[in-house]
């Protein structure tokens, strides 16, 4: 199996991103892109070529389901996997994004320290379902 | 030979003069009383003392006849007076509402009349006291008019309002009259009603009449059987596109397209099975939104009609979901900035980004305590205002309250292990299906766990059991604290309730937790509540409707999902028992 190293995030708070960065590069060790916008990470996202993307689902102009939608369309971006971190914590919402493929979604407050072991974990998961190792 | 009432005269009565006059006023008076027999009179001279005799017979005779004629008028005049008299009882019976009562106030006899209007049996108003029938009792005006014709011995005429056995106003024109004893003391009275119906107040009726089609409700009163219209407002004539005159013709399902007997029928049946007295729903209308309320009332015939009315409720509905949309934006708001402080203080607290000295860390600590206190606070607003506005999504599911509590409890022992506290949960049950909603009662048991963890002296145990009783599964919290306050009771359950306890220490809380815990186990149809004692503890308790039929519906559980906790027994599962349901 593929170790989790390139993820993408997209969020359109500054402070949230400058956690986010401690989080995945000081605590988590990945290569990380960040984007302010949806379309800035469809812009940016082909030439970083991510293992998963890490989207906010509440975002000014594109929201994180319809960048979403526009990265897949993008060549070598249509099967990553992705997880969505929302602040409006919602039992519909969350069951709805993963019915859609998400393979989870991180409740706003994250904790810095566990969410890169939470998204390594994740991986894991996708790895094992694209395998067909589930029991 | 001359006769009197069947005697014969004991001799002939012989005028004793000559004189005409006197002859023929002897013959006239003995023609005229004793026949043509005294014809004889004047053929036989008799003596003055005979004559004198007859004289006075005459005069007796002629007395005699007179009072017989006297008799014979007022025995003409008592049978003229007992037809009257039993024309009028029989008009009063026809017309009048007739109650005789006696000397105490007590109900003697009422007439059919009486019964028919005031909805009684005739013995179930026998020996009662009369004012029972007046609104107000013995408050009423005219029962206390009542009361003093008694004592005053004269009789009233006035006005009564009065009251139905079915609870219904009526109001009556109403004279009381005293019945006396020969030695004149009062011995009861009669109180005669007739009905005062508002035609006889055309003005008042009008009245009535403009004020509700000046209403901006729509008025809607209906038979609760063919639900056909009998009176519908100007307001609501106008809603449905209906002419007054044939407002006879219409029900009330012709005035929304959308509504269907069955749902009304069920919309409408706990008037009748006593369990509300109004029952309420909100309608749409294009844009705008309609509040319905619907009560039964008596019709002028005692028949009973549905009246509902339906008030324009679009403004309110506006201003509720701009509140919700409020709270829900400020808390979401909230939350982005205490993502990052939350983070920040996190990766400080982690050691990551570097060590600092104890005075920081505390400093630190307090940070990150507070933070937390504040997304609790956020998460709470937010969830009552979700259960509240009915955004929360409820999907009930048979589910194993064995399993979902001990799953709680292990969710909730980080939280009593920084308190320095235990708990243990104890079932005598293997199984107990009921439909709940798994997230939201774990999120009732959470509340509840950590409200009993909160007041737990450290060292403590707070003890969970699970328990069958009545048809009900009953969960209950106990905790060893310090008990709520009588006086304090009645806040448990309140929204932001900080409840002052004995033991003078503040616990922090949100203040909202046990208020969500009740509407979400409400939602369950099920029931929440305590016993508390000062110095002894307390003990939250939740039951929610058991149901055999579940139990072949339950999800299949592994080995591993009924895995009991560390802390947590279960005594001689063989022994378990179903509730008797």
């Amino acid at each position: 199996m593929r170790e989790l190293r390139r993820i993408l995030h997209v969020d359109d708070d500054e402070d949230i991103r400058a956690i986010g960065a401690l989080a995945l590069e000081l605590v988590g060790q990945f290569e990380l892109l960040q984007c302010a916008s949806g379309k800035q990470a469809i812009k940016e996202a082909q030439a970083f070529r991510p293992d998963l993307l890490l989207l906010d689902y509440m975002m000014p102009e594109m929201d994180g389901n319809e960048t979403l939608c526009e990265l897949r369309k993008l060549p070598n971006l249509s099967g990553v996997p992705v997880v969505f971190m929302t602040a409006r914590v919602n039992e519909e919402l969350s069951n709805s994004l993963c019915r859609n493929g998400a393979l989870d979604v991180i409740a706003k407050p994250f904790d810095p320290i566990v969410l890169a072991d939470r998204l390594r974990e994740l991986w894991r998961t996708f790895n094992d379902l694209e395998s067909g190792n589930v029991m | 030979m001359a006769k009197l009432f069947g005697y014969e005269l004991p001799f002939k009565l012989k005028y004793a003069t000559n004189t005409v006059p006197f002859r023929t006023l002897i013959l006239a008076l003995g023609i005229l009383t004793l026949g043509f027999g005294a014809i004889e009179f004047v053929s036989v001279p008799t003596s003055v003392s005979q004559i004198a005799v007859a004289l006075v017979g005459l005069s007796a005779l002629m007395l005699i006849y007179s009072q017989r004629r006297t008799l014979r008028k007022k025995e003409d005049r008592i049978a003229t007076i007992e037809h009257e008299s039993r024309a009028l009882t029989s008009a009063a019976e026809r017309h009048l509402q007739v109650c005789e009562i006696d000397a105490q106030g007590r109900i003697v006899s009422v007439n059919q009349n009486f019964v028919d209007r005031f909805k009684y049996s005739s013995s179930d108003l026998v020996g009662k006291p009369s004012s029972i029938i007046y609104s107000g009792g013995t408050s009423n005006g005219a029962y206390c008019k009542l009361q003093s014709c008694m004592s005053e011995k004269t009789p009233w005429t006035g006005e009564s309002e009065d009251v139905t056995a079915n609870g219904r106003l009526v109001c009556s024109h109403c004279t009381v009259t005293p019945i006396f004893d020969r030695g004149q003391c009062v011995v009861g009275a009669i109180v005669v009603r007739t009905n005062k119906p508002d035609e006889l107040n055309p003005e008042r009726t009008q009245f009535l009449t403009n004020l509700f089609d000046h209403l901006h409700d729509e008025i809607y009163v209906y038979d609760t059987e063919s639900l056909g219209m009998v009176y519908a407002n100007l307001s609501a004539l106008k809603a449905s596109c209906w002419s007054s005159d044939h407002l006879g013709q219409k029900s009330i399902l012709d005035a929304d397209p959308h509504m269907h007997e069955h749902l009304f029928r069920a919309h409408v049946a706990p008037l009748f099975s006593g369990d509300k007295d109004i029952v309420v729903t909100v309608v749409e209308r294009g844009t705008r939104f309609g509040e319905i309320s619907t009560r039964l009332t008596a019709g002028d015939n005692g028949e009973t009609l549905f009246v509902s009315v339906l008030r324009d409720a679009t403004e309110r509905k506006k201003i509720e979901r701009a509140k919700t949309d409020a709270v829900s934006v400020v808390s979401h708001e909230m939350r982005t900035p205490l993502t990052s402080i939350k983070g920040s203080l996190r990766l400080l607290q982690s050691g990551i980004l570097g060590n600092f000295d104890k005075n920081a860390k505390q400093a630190l600590d307090i940070a990150v305590r507070n933070t937390e206190q504040l997304l609790l606070l956020v998460d709470d607003i937010l969830d009552l205002e979700k259960i509240q506005a009915g955004k929360t999504t409820m999907e009930k599911v048979p589910v194993n309250l064995v399993q979902l509590i001990d799953e709680a409890v292990e969710m909730n022992r980080g939280y009593a292990d920084e308190l320095r506290v235990n708990f243990q949960f104890t079932t005598l049950l293997t199984e107990a299906a009921a439909n709940v909603s798994a997230a939201r009662f774990t999120q009732v048991l959470a509340n509840l766990l950590s409200n009993a963890a909160k007041f737990t002296p450290e060292g403590d145990t707070v003890q969970v059991n699970l328990d069958a009783e009545d048809g009900f599964w009953k969960i209950s919290v106990r905790d060893e604290g310090p008990g709520i306050p009588e006086g304090a009771h009645h806040k448990v359950f309140e929204n932001f309730a900080q409840l002052p306890s004995p033991d003078g220490q503040k616990r922090k809380g949100t203040g909202l937790g046990l208020a969500i815990a009740q509407r979400i186990v409400h939602a369950h149809d099920g029931e929440i509540d305590f016993v508390s004692k000062c110095g002894e503890g307390t003990t939250f308790y939740v039951k929610l409707p058991a149901d055999a039929n579940l139990h072949q519906e339950l999800a299949p559980t592994t080995e591993d999902g009924l895995t009991i906790s560390q802390d947590s027994c279960r005594l001689n599962p063989d022994d378990a028992k179903q509730p008797e349901i």
